[in-house]
């Protein structure tokens, strides 16, 4: 047993183990002489799943008697501080990427271009919202050897930028398995898979190491250089699992943003639902597009029109009323207006306060969507 | 939906999320007056589309884990109020806002290149002392601490790596190959004059001493005799993951990064018409020509028969795209078409693809932002391994280090945002062997392709004396020819005259040290005189 990992476990919450099994992190900095966190792991029969504190010291001293290898463990983001070590790091790159290699895809929806990662044995493919586009629409997934295959986009939540994809054909397909993204440390090792400037024949997949910058709940950033391409690319860990997807770059090279695994995790079921969602990074899909159907005059807050039977004339409000209120917010210009309802959802119900003849009067308006106003029915 | 409006939905989307990784611009705003070192970035979508934009907003650089923790307890104690009082902020000076914050980015930006060229225009022993990456985070992997693991095994490689320079800069890294003073580089970015910075800190004058243009590598020739020499891998086992160290004078290195992809063929960009064709009995007949493309520019239309390309006939579909991609882009070809039964030319600068192409358009624009240089040659290898270390045009040419320490390859170009590449070694050293005969000296090459062009002359010379017809174009293809033999032969003399400048240079340093040698002798021989005579 090299890799001194638990075996892969389907089911996401159980990687913690994964996390558990480091020593006290104190001692072992000063073994090293240094305040960074290096985890020193005993090769030999020592159950990696189960955390120190199941191992007595009497029990670690017999087996470091035996006198196995130390390792230390890069897997929480300790840097190598010798060439022993670079050297154990560059074993498992290489065993990871032979491990990741066949469950990276290259995505196609349209005109668009993107990399996916195959997630589940029967073919859900995770990728980027801004890659799949929409809902439900014809997709290709190409496998590294250059199979392509028919899918189907399902859902996505633009907000993240994270959309899915299912392979149509009923097969069992090489995949990878997510893992938890709110457990990444700063620091920690990662690798980044994917199509750089689109599919090429003869150059496949490019592989690429990094470590986190940052871990936030709604984006995490790395040190592993994107392009355009590999968005919807898998960002996986050192076990191999997915943690992330590539969605972004900033200005530098070192500007890199994946979507946390754990957003699709957590939205599972909307997303292999279908559903279409979000705002923001992944666009705007018109249906959740906050509409009232109703112009002001000028910069004013007094309604020049609205639109028969848009949201606002199904509410009363009409021509000549002064807006002053929206859920409670005093307004005092027609852009803070747009900016509070701007962040009203389709269906929900907003409490607008309007003057009319010198009398102010509250009038419910049940948000229309902007696919209403270009398709009005 | 234009760019502005994406940024007003990115602060707004941003705003609702309690995540202090994405705030609000007015956040942004804030936090740049408050701190300089606070970097905001425009994030840009990483796939190909058609049909989306490009910026789709502005994003504070990801806040240290402290920093982090700081703002989410802060956002989680008042999150409802600290929106309010934002909302109201921006309420306020909200027209001005987006302007502001454009204008904040690209004063950072401009900050963030200001402060790269100082690095750059640093003594190179400060440099050193303070190292390259000294602004990256502890926890990145370009951080000192990292690079630092590689401390025990890149010594004798920074032994035998020079700097090339040109005008107190840095253009180009190299490598020694031999104790005698051959040190291989990257040819394209050498412009003579030049001297090599070796490991110690000194400057000596180098000429070119050969020239392989397939490799893009050159062998430089310096005065030395007992120089430190690279130690070359000797077997060839990279694979997908390897470390690979970019080495440059310190004891750590310029750059980390991985084998991304195997060594390869990098094709060589060929030229492109933006037409389509189609085989008919007449010959190649267009069917289409690309709107702004190259050959509308050079006049050609849909229907015409393309019967010559620069005098050549052609009648097979098959013959003639292999032809036109054979031209490299920027370069002028002459067709010969066939319309309404005439023979018309057309002279077609040939284009690049990518120009035309939207998607590629936008990868190009991605992989030189934020200040990221590419090579100005970085296609067209006989084989290369990519790897993901961050390297500067100037970076290339010197050797690259594996964990044991060997050169596994020399660094030939750096050619996007997440690709550098590299010659193997067994290519590079072979590549030397054959420099080292002498064969390829630049006046050597010069001289054939002034051969070439010659013999092209006399042919098209042959051609005009057999042809009754109007030879126009035959004499202006004639008078550019002889104006490309007019500046071979000018570099060619160049070429000479620098080396034969070298030689003298050798040639009085020698000199003065055979002289100083003979001085010394002399003045110990006195020694000895005057010693015998006390005693």
């Amino acid at each position: 047993m090299t890799r001194c990992l638990p075996s892969r476990i389907d089911q996401p919450g159980v990687r913690t183990l994964t996390y558990e099994r480091s020593g006290n992190p104190r001692i072992l900095a000063a073994l090293c002489g240094s305040t960074a966190l290096f985890l020193f792991i005993l090769l030999g029969n020592v159950a990696f799943a189960q955390t120190d504190a199941d191992i007595s010291e009497e029990e670690a001293a017999a087996t470091a008697d035996k006198s196995v290898q130390v390792e230390f463990d890069f897997f929480d983001g300790a840097a190598p501080i010798s060439i022993a070590q670079l050297k154990q790091m560059e074993k498992h790159f290489k065993e990871l990427s032979g491990d990741v290699k066949d469950a990276t895809v290259s995505v196609q929806v349209g005109s668009n271009q993107g990399t996916g990662v195959i997630v589940t044995r029967d073919g859900y493919v995770m990728t980027a919202a801004h890659v799949i586009g929409g809902a439900d629409r014809p997709a290709i997934i190409k496998l590294p050897d250059g199979t392509e295959l028919e899918a189907k986009t399902l859902g996505l939540n633009r907000q993240f930028d994270s959309g899915l994809l299912k392979i149509k054909a009923k097969d069992k397909y090489p995949y990878l398995s997510p893992g938890v993204s709110s457990e990444l440390k700063t620091g920690q090792w990662v690798m980044a898979i994917g199509h750089p400037g689109g599919w090429e024949e003869d150059r496949g997949l490019v592989y690429r190491i990094g470590r986190i910058l940052n871990n936030g709940d709604s984006a995490i950033s790395t040190d592993c250089s994107l392009v355009g391409g590999d968005s919807g690319g898998p960002l996986v860990d050192m076990n191999g699992d997915v943690v992330g997807i590539h969605s972004r770059i900033g200005m530098r090279v070192s500007d890199n943003v994946h979507v946390p695994v754990d957003v699709f995790s957590e939205q599972w079921d909307d997303l292999s639902k279908g559903r279409d969602w979000g705002r923001g990074i992944g666009g705007v899909n018109p249906a959740n597009e906050p509409w009232i159907g109703m112009s002001m005059e000028g910069d004013t807050l007094v309604i020049e029109s609205v639109v028969e039977k848009g949201p606002a004339d199904k509410a009363g409000i009409k021509k000549g009323d002064r807006v002053m209120e929206i859920d409670g917010v005093r307004l005092r210009s027609q852009r803070r207006f747009r900016t509070l309802f701007q962040r009203a959802e389709p269906k929900e119900k907003l409490k607008i306060k309007i003057k009319r003849d010198d009398k102010e009067m509250d009038i419910e308006v049940t948000v229309g969507s902007r696919k209403d106003a270009d398709d009005p029915r | 939906m234009t760019p502005g409006n994406d940024l007003g939905n990115i602060s707004l989307q941003t705003s609702q999320l309690n995540d202090p990784a994405m705030k609000t611009k007015n956040a942004i705003h804030s936090s740049i007056i408050k701190s300089h070192s606070v970097a905001i970035f425009c994030a840009l979508f990483i796939s190909f589309s058609g049909s989306s934009v490009l910026a789709i907003g502005v994003q504070e650089a990801p806040p240290t884990q402290q920093e982090d923790d700081k703002k989410k307890e802060k956002y989680e104690k008042g999150a409802e109020e600290q929106d309010k009082s934002e909302q109201d902020k921006s309420e306020q000076d909200e027209s001005k806002k987006n302007d502001e914050v454009k204008d904040d980015k690209k004063e950072t930006e401009e900050k963030q290149d200001a402060a790269e060229e100082n690095t750059d225009s640093e003594s190179p022993s400060e440099g050193r002392r303070r190292g390259r990456r000294s602004r990256s985070r502890a926890s990145s992997r370009t951080s000192n601490g990292f690079l630092d693991a590689f401390q025990p095994v890149i010594g004798p490689t920074a032994k035998a790596t020079v700097q090339i320079r040109r005008n107190d800069k840095t253009i180009a890294l190299g490598a020694i190959v031999s104790a005698d003073g051959y040190v291989l580089t990257k040819l394209s970015e050498l412009k003579t004059p030049i001297t090599c910075r070796l490991a110690d800190g000194k400057d000596v004058s180098a000429y070119v001493y050969g020239v392989h243009p397939e490799t893009d590598l050159a062998l430089l020739k310096v005065e030395g005799d007992k120089l430190p020499v690279v130690p070359w891998a000797t077997e060839d086992t990279l694979d997908i993951g390897n470390w690979l160290a970019t080495v440059k004078d310190g004891i750590r290195p310029l750059g980390v990064g991985v084998v991304g992809v195997n060594a390869r063929l990098i094709k060589p960009q060929s030229g492109f018409m933006g037409v389509n064709l189609r085989q008919t009995e007449r010959g190649v007949e267009i069917t289409n020509v690309t709107a702004d493309s190259p050959a509308q520019k050079g006049g050609l239309d849909r229907g015409d028969v393309v019967i010559k390309v620069n005098g050549e006939s052609f009648t097979e579909i098959d013959k003639l795209i292999p032809r036109v991609k054979s031209f490299p882009p920027g370069e002028e070809i002459r067709l010969t078409v066939l319309r309404d039964g005439n023979e018309i030319v057309a002279d077609v600068v040939l284009g690049e693809e990518r120009s035309l192409n939207p998607l590629y358009e936008r990868s190009n624009q991605q992989n030189t932002m934020g200040g990221n240089r590419l090579s100005k040659r970085r296609q067209n290898f006989p084989s290369a391994v990519q790897h993901d270390t961050f390297l500067k045009p100037e970076d290339c040419g010197g050797p690259v280090v594996d964990v044991d320490g060997k050169v596994v390859g020399i660094n030939i170009a750096r050619q996007g945002r997440v690709a550098s590449l590299m010659l193997p070694a067994s290519l590079a050293q072979k590549v030397v062997n054959d420099l080292k005969t002498g064969q390829w000296a630049p006046a050597v090459v010069h001289k054939n392709r002034i051969d070439e062009i010659n013999r092209t002359l006399q042919d098209l010379m042959t051609q005009v004396a057999l042809s009754p017809m109007n030879n126009d174009d035959l004499e202006k293809k004639i008078k550019e020819l002889n104006e490309k033999e007019k500046s071979l032969r000018e570099k060619l003399d160049n070429t000479y005259r620098e080396r034969l400048r070298a030689e003298w240079e050798i040639e009085q340093a020698s000199q003065t040290f055979d002289s100083a040698k003979s001085e010394i002798e002399r003045l110990q021989k006195e020694r000895e005189k005057l010693v015998d005579g006390t005693k």
